[in-house]
């Protein structure tokens, strides 16, 4: 009897110190999690402040600074190919005019690629030359006369406009 | 006794399971958090890594020689100052008079799509103007004009011939961001 109540005694221990045993690694286990948790948390935090305040800021700042670099250089690229001189239309006025013609007034549009001039010729002649030479010259087009007027000592006063090519400037 | 150590047996599996019930959502919580500081962890390197690669390409664009042109022929502001006085300069280089008006209107490049491709559309400032003084004089004006560093665009040249000097009337564009 004596021996039966010790070896249940010893039963009890055990299954007491397993039931104590497993309450202790659980609580141990819980601590261990709750104390990673809040670790892993404030890690966390401390990344997102970083990457949100400091680098995301300077790397936006980059970005744009770079970006503008390549669309400059881009457009850089094209104004060469783009590019027109207007001082081209001067030197083909001065190779094509003739003796006794003076240009009055004039308006050249260069995005339209129109002129528009005044023009006073010495005499009658030199009017009717001058008008043949525009006339066969390849590089303009829509030749036109508006209004030609006798003036005093045989000069003749003269308006016309044509348009001309991209070439003609390049 | 032998019910009593059946109870305890019982409270002792229950409370296992409960345990281990109540700790494995912590359990995963705190390894989808270690996840996800992992890949704070690196996502903050890739940005330093990248901030570090793109300072480079920075640097080198701006050490390269053609960098310092092209700030002057395309700027980031319209640079109002910088053109007024090239303009005063060239004409006065040149014997021309420039005109006491001199008028500046804004207005953004014509190709939409360009403008909705990038957020740095160019923009072009148009500059109307006269000049008083000989054909000669005027060529030679033109000339500088279209061969300065600042990249300007003749737009309209207009003029008239009273008795010496003549008037030229000039709408140019210049670019700027």
């Amino acid at each position: 009897m004596e021996e039966k109540f010790k070896k249940e005694t010893k039963t009890q221990k055990i299954i007491t110190f397993l039931f104590f045993a497993t309450l202790l690694v659980l609580i141990f286990s819980f601590l261990f999690l709750f104390i990673s948790q809040k670790s892993l948390e404030k890690k966390k935090k401390e990344y997102q402040e970083k990457i949100e305040a400091t680098k995301t800021k300077e790397i936006r700042e980059l970005e744009q600074k770079i970006n503008l670099i390549q669309s400059q250089l881009r457009e850089a690229e094209k104004i060469p190919k783009e590019k027109y001189w207007a001082q081209e239309i001067f030197k083909f006025l001065e190779e094509n005019k003739l003796k006794g013609i003076k240009f009055i007034s004039g308006k050249i549009d260069f995005e339209q690629r129109k002129c528009e001039f005044s023009a006073e010729a010495s005499d009658f002649l030199s009017l009717a030359k001058q008008l043949k030479v525009f006339e066969k010259l390849a590089e303009i087009k829509n030749f036109s006369v508006s209004e030609v007027s006798f003036e005093k000592e045989g000069k003749v006063k003269f308006d016309f406009s044509f348009s001309f090519d991209e070439d003609l400037i390049k | 006794m032998r019910e009593r150590e059946i109870i305890l047996l019982v409270l002792l599996i229950l409370i296992a399971f409960l345990g281990l019930y109540a700790i494995f959502p912590f359990s995963q919580k705190v390894q989808d958090l270690k996840k996800e500081v992992l890949s704070l962890k690196q996502e903050m390197e890739a940005k330093e890594k990248y901030l570090q690669k793109i300072k480079e390409i920075y640097d080198n664009l701006n050490k390269n020689e053609i960098f310092p042109l092209i700030q002057t022929a395309l700027p980031e502001k319209p640079d109002y100052s910088d053109i007024l006085a090239f303009l005063y300069k060239k004409a006065s280089e040149n014997g021309l008079i420039l005109s006491s008006k001199i008028s500046f209107s804004s207005k953004k490049t014509e190709s939409l799509e360009e403008n909705l491709a990038s957020p740095f559309s160019l923009k072009i400032l148009e500059i109307s103007f006269s000049v008083i003084g000989n054909y000669q004089n005027f060529k030679n004006f033109l000339r500088e004009l279209e061969f300065s560093q600042r990249f300007f665009r003749v737009k309209e040249i207009e003029w008239s011939l009273p008795k010496e000097n003549f008037e030229i009337k000039m709408v140019v564009e210049a670019f700027h961001y």
